[in-house]
């Protein structure tokens, strides 16, 4: 097909008011003579970290096929989640420490049916986490914040029937719901694997944030919100911090924080002052808020929410806390300030010079490649066929039909 | 531990250590945990491609590799340019080792043998098979090892070190030297330190033990005879002196009468010093009748002119040509056209300058005319070996010539001894043929080497000589295997001295069907005849001075050490690459260490 789409008019000026509303939400972060005062106050530095206390950092991360193989109305999903613990080491900076902790893998398999769906989903989390689905629940203190959030209490069996089961064919909920509750999971088993020695500072750190989509809602909820709450409870019994690092902070606005940033710094214009964060402030506990915050929840509910630069080769993150570890824990800034060391010291290897390397490590590992997709996909279906399915009716779903 | 099922091995090589990446006929590419391996590890690849198969693959080279990050160069880059940064060490999944290697073959189980059956490598392991690694602190690898590889390694034979695996030996795994090889050709080669001496000391150490089980009917099969030149002195009495292992002669002292009656009498350490400490030590001494032009031509560089009236004057007087040369009493015979020039008699007078009186304390003089007798210890010598005997010879106190000499003349005489006896098949026939062998035709009028001729038909009458069994005469087969050993073989065995003849070509060439086999020891490769290197079955290759004698090692060698060129590099002290004809892979090895075996330790 010639392609001119682009030379209409109607395509032009459409993509031209695009642009004026990314310009109008971006100009809306702006931040107001108080607000920026405010907000240069809250910036703090921190030194570049070269050595570092006793210091165990776990980083996890989730990946799959989603879906790997349709066959008929069902569709084969498959999750992997991979995580690694690492303490300071003088000679290799961070050494890895063996907990005998595998890989995590499930194969997943739904079919279209609204009778077999809640079952299928149920086995499905509770084979990734080791738990049945009302224990997750029940452990969890996501009903608390629920209640909190929704104004309803909300009873356990309720919120287990009336969780959120996407269709077979919904294959972008599926991906979140299945990735998001691997990582979890195994978030979940490291915490309880992990050995807790006196004096040593313990960081999980999962590629994330600590969201709870639904938890405004009164009926319904994700499963992963509930083991997501569930981890920072475990995590706080055990004396870990559980930090959900985001590489994309979601904010407008971000330019002019840095702004701000710079101010402090008292650096040029188009530098990118490094090893620095600030706390993002919400009305209940700071009494104000960014404007690029207002309609948005951040920080999470039951979290706090920090944006830190490491080095100025890696964009601003975005790190989430646990309230109530935070609130026991981390009001000292001071605190604040060594947990943010650890993590820059974390972030020195020279494979992702800036980034925590113990979730690198957990990306690294967990990411499927396509040789592997294909191998994986190959041994289901010979397994399939020797059970006495037809290898004919086996698609590939990433490429139904060719378009 | 029962090894005869791939389940069984794969149990008792441990944990998976790698996996098969690319594979071809001339090399393996295997991926593998980032463990400490070294050029040299050996690796097992359980394989059922067609029946159980294990393949023995041994790394060549190796690298570091990142399982999925950046290129190694621009990590190391980072490292250097980013302000304190580190690589972290991973367990085993980020950091990997890529090795590649050889295939040295597969063993396959043979149920009527209810073992293991090594084979060369004509096949290919399967797609990703498993690889384990033979880890020299875990015993069952060692055995697995040695089932797989034991019809290569031998159940008998002379124990000379264990399989490397890598630069530790597994001591589960000896190598063995056929006692066969005894009576082929043997190539030693080694740069100065690099442990010959030691490898020497056990091979003669295994020698006397086999002689030993022979003795005492354990072992079927002959005896073996060495003759060892021994420039240092050192074989005999070995660290002693300085606490260490005693040499042959605590060997020896431990023997019971009747077993130095048996296997060490009438000596084993020949001297050319005169106090003797023990009485199986000897003067060694030979005498001027038993040289003859041929054992010289094979130890000085002569013209042609010279040889043809070397050997003219050896044909006129026999034993007493060298007498003759030194009295003056030698000149042209017009009449025979066999007139020389005196240049040509006084350069020939020159170069036996080192037989003269005075000047050699192995060499007798010979005139009987004059009252110097017969006096010499070769047929004794010569006794001991076709005994099986282990003779070492302390030359400290002799001039390298003499050294040559002394080698040339024991294997030229016993050379010429076994010819003889092939050729006979009566008592008679033999004692006319030993004469004939040394060139003594009384009819004729030609003298030859009369006196040694009829001191060795006395020993065989006497029974010292062990030919005659009863009226039959033996066959070589029957004798012992006879090993006699070069020492600084370029001196004797270098191109220009086969040039115009040499003994020793004619024995590397016929002496294995003689039962009598050359030790070629030497620091280079290079310098040794070609021809002499072609009949070579045995090599042995210690540790090179450099590149081009490691190239001309690979080049010579009876199989294709082709493969182990870059270990051949890196071998330490004592360690050894063994290559042979009765082989169809070459071992590398770890040589005992004799002091080990025979020092305090030990006992």
């Amino acid at each position: 097909m010639k392609f001119d789409l682009h030379l209409r008019s109607a395509v032009r000026s459409r993509l031209a008011e695009v642009a004026n509303e990314m310009s109008a939400w971006e100009g809306s972060a702006k931040l107001g003579d108080d607000a920026a005062r405010r907000l240069r106050e809250s910036v703090h530095f921190f030194e570049h970290t070269t050595t570092s206390e006793a210091l165990q950092c776990a980083g996890v991360d989730g990946s799959g096929d989603f879906p790997a193989l349709a066959y008929g109305d069902s569709f084969v999903y498959l999750t992997v989640a991979q995580g690694s613990v690492y303490t300071t080491d003088n000679v290799h900076g961070l050494r890895e420490i063996d907990l005998g902790l595998p890989a995590l893998f499930d194969a997943f398999w739904i079919p279209e049916s609204e009778q077999r769906r809640s079952d299928t989903w149920n086995a499905a989390f509770a084979r990734l986490c080791g738990m049945a689905v009302r224990e997750v629940v029940s452990a969890s203190d996501y009903k608390e914040l629920k209640q909190a959030f929704s104004g309803r209490h909300t009873p356990i069996d309720q919120l287990v029937e009336q969780m959120i089961r996407p269709n077979a064919s919904d294959s972008s909920n599926v991906a979140i719901q299945l990735r998001t509750t691997g990582e979890l999971a195994m978030a979940l088993r490291l915490l309880r694997r992990a050995p807790q020695e006196a004096g040593v500072r313990r960081i999980l750190v999962f590629d994330s944030t600590l969201t709870l989509p639904l938890v405004t809602r009164r009926d319904v909820s994700l499963f992963y919100e509930h083991l997501k709450r569930l981890c920072c409870v475990e995590a706080r019994q055990r004396g870990v911090v559980l930090v959900g690092l985001s590489k994309s902070h979601g904010l407008p606005g971000i330019g002019f924080i840095e702004d701000a940033v710079r101010d402090v710094a008292g650096t040029g214009a188009t530098e990118a002052p490094e090893h620095w964060y600030l706390k993002i402030p919400s009305e209940e506990v700071e009494g104000w808020a960014l404007p690029s915050t207002e309609g948005r929840r951040v920080p999470p509910a039951g979290a706090v929410t920090y944006l830190v630069r490491f080095h100025r080769n890696v964009p601003v993150l975005r790190v989430d806390l646990d309230a109530k570890y935070w609130d026991e824990h981390l009001r000292d800034e001071e605190q604040v300030r060594q947990l943010f060391q650890s993590l820059d010291y974390c972030a020195h290897d020279q494979r992702c010079y800036g980034y925590p390397y113990p979730v690198k490590a957990g990306h690294d590992r967990a990411s499927l490649t396509e040789s592997e997709r294909v191998v994986l996909r190959k041994q289901l279906i010979d397994e399939a066929v020797r059970a006495g399915l037809k290898r004919s009716l086996f698609r590939d779903a990433s490429q139904p039909t060719g378009h | 531990m029962s090894l005869a099922t791939l389940e069984a091995l794969v149990r008792a090589l441990g944990p998976r250590f790698g996996v098969l990446a690319e594979s071809s006929t001339s090399q393996l590419t295997v991926v593998a945990r980032n463990g400490d391996v070294a050029i040299g590890d050996l690796f097992l690849l359980p394989c059922r491609r067609g029946p159980d198969r294990v393949y023995v693959f041994r790394a060549t080279e190796y690298a570091n590799i990142l399982n999925r990050t950046l290129e190694m160069s621009d990590v190391a880059r980072n490292k250097l340019t980013m302000p304190d940064s580190y690589f972290a060490e991973d367990l085993s999944e980020e950091q990997l080792v890529e090795l590649r290697g050889l295939v040295l073959g597969y063993a396959e189980y043979v149920s009527d043998r209810q073992g293991w059956s090594f084979n060369r490598p004509r096949r290919l392991p399967q797609h990703l098979t498993d690889v384990f690694r033979v880890d020299p602190d875990r015993s069952e690898s060692g055995q697995v090892v040695f089932e797989l590889l034991r019809t290569q390694l031998g159940d008998t034979g002379l124990v000379i070190g264990h399989l490397l695996a890598g630069e530790r030996p597994l001591l589960a795994v000896p190598v063995r030297l056929p006692v066969a090889a005894l009576s082929h050709h043997i190539g030693v080669f080694g740069r100065t330190g690099c442990g010959k001496s030691n490898l020497i000391m056990v091979l003669i150490d295994g020698v006397l033990e086999h002689n030993r089980a022979v003795h005492a009917g354990v072992t079927i099969g002959p005896r073996a005879s060495v003759f060892a030149i021994d420039p240092h002195d050192e074989f005999r009495t070995w660290h002693a002196a300085v606490g260490g292992a005693d040499g042959v002669r605590g060997i020896v002292r431990a023997y019971s009468d009747a077993e130095r009656t048996d296997l060490v009498a009438p000596f084993y350490y020949l001297t050319a010093r005169d106090g003797l400490e023990d009485p199986l030590e000897a003067r060694v001494r030979l005498s001027r009748a038993e040289v003859t032009p041929d054992d010289l031509v094979s130890i000085l560089d002569f013209s042609e002119q010279q040889i043809a009236f070397a050997r003219q004057l050896f044909a006129e007087h026999g034993e007493r040509w060298v007498g003759q040369l030194f009295s003056g009493a030698v000149g042209g015979d017009c009449e025979a056209n066999t007139e020389y020039l005196p240049g040509t008699i006084s350069a020939v007078e020159r170069r036996l300058g080192f037989l003269t009186h005075g000047n050699t304390r192995l060499v007798s003089r010979f005139d009987p005319e004059m009252g110097f007798t017969y006096d010499s210890l070769l047929p004794d010598i010569l006794c001991a070996l076709e005994r099986g005997r282990v003779l070492v010879v302390d030359t400290t106190l002799l001039g390298e010539l003499e050294q040559f000499l002394l080698n040339t003349v024991v294997a030229r005489s016993l050379f010429a001894l076994r010819r003889a006896l092939r050729l006979a098949d009566s008592a008679d026939r033999l004692r006319s043929e030993i004469l004939v062998a040394l060139g003594v035709d009384e009819a004729n009028g030609r003298v030859g080497q009369r006196s040694l001729a009829q001191a060795l038909v006395a020993h065989l009458d006497r029974g010292e000589l062990p030919y005659l069994d009863g009226e039959r005469v033996r066959t070589p087969d029957e004798l012992p295997l006879v090993h006699i050993l070069v020492e600084e073989a370029p001196s004797v065995l270098n191109p220009a001295r086969m040039r115009f003849g040499s003994i020793f070509r004619d024995i590397s060439r016929q002496g294995r069907k003689f039962g009598i086999g050359l030790g070629i020891v030497s620091q280079q490769v290079s310098e040794i005849d070609p021809g002499v290197l072609t009949q070579l079955n045995t090599q042995i290759t210690m540790a090179l001075g450099n590149a081009d004698e490691r190239r001309e090692a690979v080049r010579t060698a009876s199989s294709d050490i082709g493969g182990f060129a870059q270990e051949l590099q890196v071998l330490d002290k004592g360690q050894l690459l063994l290559s042979s004809s009765l082989r169809d892979i070459a071992l590398p090895a770890q040589v005992l260490d004799f002091d080990d075996l025979r020092g305090t330790n030990a006992r």
